[in-house]
């Protein structure tokens, strides 16, 4: 066993109102800089969308993430021998997107309000191109322009994910009254085989051991933008105005010091949340390469029980504080990804791993349960939990966003999620009737005692609750020698162990 | 009277239009075709009301909000929407 720590943060699409609160703190604290106008460390997207860039999860376009190719792993991005592949792509990359994709930053010409001329009519505050200066005739394009658009079909319908769907399901999504969306909140997912970090030509990027952020060294980017391109879930950025690319860092100089990330923190909705996993670095490669049907299931055995002797004992031997310890045990990561088994990843099947994990979003049942109700929910009928198929949002849209494709995953969560919902309002209301709760639970393998917790967790809980952030340790920990940095250049450079030189694979 | 641009979305049911009664107007809104001069939007509400200090009193429906009406005596608000091409697709601010 070799046990890693992980910060990650969980998301409850349920309780996302696609507010963007999360992606402007985000921008306030980090991105307003010069040639990072364009760049949303965190963004919300509509699904289905086509989202930012562009049709980001289509990786026959981008080529991001591993494939298993003649039973080892490989980046998709460099086919062929890699290291001859990466030669001859180092200047000319087909795959990045462009800034057509991202959108053109622009802001508005705001002193015209006070300093226009006298006019016929009152005056207006132009766009004006963040790149050119100049100002724009049309704003053609945004970070969320799904949800800007109402909707349209334009835009969903280019949606990856719609892939396997039905026609009619299809038709869905300019069927007024069957029409669905949700909103889907994305920040870096810090992976544990992180495609920006084996692509990196320089070594300039690393995952650090004690908690899991995967960061670019400023000083070493040499801005050949293979992270942009590897990673699929397209969130490492090209900084045009300094030629270093840039990417989420889990706002670790707050969680070093305990504080919650600042999207988290500012989250209305308090759908996130933010704990401490622990991992078997030792299996990661196993992980990747499982078959799409198993990389969940793979992915969750992999997290190690934060309550077993053996791992606790391993993790004091790894010089983890016992605050660690401590948070990965209350972690709300571990719960939900883990022991409740309601949380998934989003895109598995790309094969880096990532570590930040979505509650599938519940919505109404489509078919007449009753048709005197008007076929909305009516707790009374007995298909009311067993219709969770039937569901507006199509299961298969959700599982080929969040499992890789197993239905069943997502049937688990969300019939999970209806069970507490069952428990919760026969507690309350007390109309559902004791033995349908029983039925429910015991067919979902969930305890009364687990639904008092995910209630608790999901639907109450505070700030210490959502956010179990343990501090960084510095004195305790083994300072790294800066000296040994650069030999640590082309590995995975997790953090401060020694020994460590992960084989690399391309 | 008041112009403004118009969004087609699945959202809304086929041959329905809803304006909101107060519309963007001094951020990226160029001017008019149809008024001339004027900028597109508008900032008042189409119909407005005041409220009779007697009527906030005691426990009745005295703020009774509706699509189309507000107030304990409703005012009707309908709006009548029309959607057409410009003519000229030239922007004009």
């Amino acid at each position: 066993m070799d046990l890693r720590a992980q910060l990650s943060m969980s998301f409850h699409m349920d309780k996302c109102i696609g507010c963007h609160t999360c992606s402007v703190s985000c921008k306030n604290v980090w991105t307003t800089r010069r040639g990072a106008e364009y760049m949303w460390w965190n963004n919300v997207e509509t699904k289905p969308g086509a989202g930012y860039p562009l049709t980001w999860e289509d990786q026959e376009r981008y080529r991001g993430g591993w494939e298993v190719s003649g039973g080892s792993l490989r980046l998709k991005l460099l086919k062929g021998p890699g290291k001859i592949r990466t030669l001859a792509n180092i200047f000319f990359q087909p795959n990045l997107p462009t800034i057509d994709d991202y959108y053109e930053p622009f802001t508005f010409d705001y002193q015209n309000l006070f300093n226009a001329p006298a006019g016929d009519d009152q005056p207006v505050a132009r766009p004006k191109s963040l790149i050119t200066g100049e100002f724009m005739e049309k704003i053609v394009l945004g970070p969320n322009w799904d949800d800007d658009m109402g909707g349209s079909p334009l835009y969903a319908s280019n949606d990856p994910n719609l892939k396997g769907l039905s026609e009619s399901q299809k038709e869905m999504l300019t069927k007024f009254h069957k029409l669905f969306f949700f909103y889907l909140p994305r920040i870096c997912n810090h992976c544990l085989n992180p495609a920006c970090v084996a692509s990196c030509p320089s070594g300039a990027i690393y995952k650090r051991g004690e908690d899991g952020i995967v960061l670019i060294d400023q000083d070493t980017c040499r801005a050949w933008r293979f992270c942009v391109s590897a990673c699929p879930y397209k969130k490492p950025y090209y900084n045009w105005a300094n030629g270093k690319s840039e990417k989420c860092i889990f706002c670790y100089p707050r969680t070093e010091t305990g504080q919650a990330n600042a999207c988290a923190h500012a989250c209305t909705g308090r759908i996130r949340f933010v704990g401490a996993l622990f991992y078997d670095a030792d299996r990661i490669e196993d992980v990747a390469k499982s078959p799409d049907e198993r990389i969940v299931e793979a992915m969750r055995d992999i997290i190690l029980d934060p309550f077993d002797p053996r791992v606790i004992e391993e993790a004091r031997k790894q010089g983890m504080d016992d605050n660690w310890i401590k948070a990965a045990q209350e972690s709300p990561a571990y719960n939900l990804f883990k022991k409740w088994r309601i949380a998934l990843p989003n895109h598995p099947e790309f094969r880096t791993v990532p570590m930040n994990f979505y509650l599938p979003p519940l919505s109404p049942i489509l078919h007449n349960a009753k048709a005197e109700s008007g076929g909305m929910f009516d707790p009374e009928s007995s298909e009311f939990f067993n219709s969770i198929d039937k569901m507006r949002v199509p299961v298969r849209f959700l599982a080929n966003m969040l499992s890789a494709g197993n239905e069943q995953l997502v049937l688990e969560s969300l019939k999970k999620q209806m069970a507490v919902r069952m428990f919760i309002r026969q507690q309350r209301v007390g109309d559902v009737g004791d033995s349908a709760v029983k039925n429910a639970l015991s067919s979902v393998g969930l305890t009364a005692q687990d639904c008092t917790d995910i209630y608790r967790l999901v639907s109450l809980g505070t700030f210490q609750e959502r956010f179990v952030i343990p501090e960084t340790h510095r004195e305790h920990q083994t300072a790294v020698d800066p000296r040994t940095m650069y030999e640590k250049r082309g590995t995975v450079g997790f953090g401060a162990k020694n020994a460590e030189f992960p084989r690399r694979t391309w | 009277m008041y112009v403004c641009r118009a969004v087609v979305s699945a959202r809304i049911p086929t041959g329905t239009a809803f304006a909101y009664h107060s519309q963007e107007r001094t951020i990226n809104i160029p001017k008019a075709e149809q008024r001339n001069k004027i900028r597109g939007g508008f900032h008042n509400s189409v119909t407005r009301q005041r409220l009779k200090p007697t009527l906030m009193t005691g426990g009745y429906g005295q703020f009774s909000y509706a699509f189309n009406g507000w107030g304990p005596i409703p005012i009707i608000r309908d709006t009548t929407v029309l959607v057409r091409k410009m003519r000229n697709q030239e922007v004009k601010w």
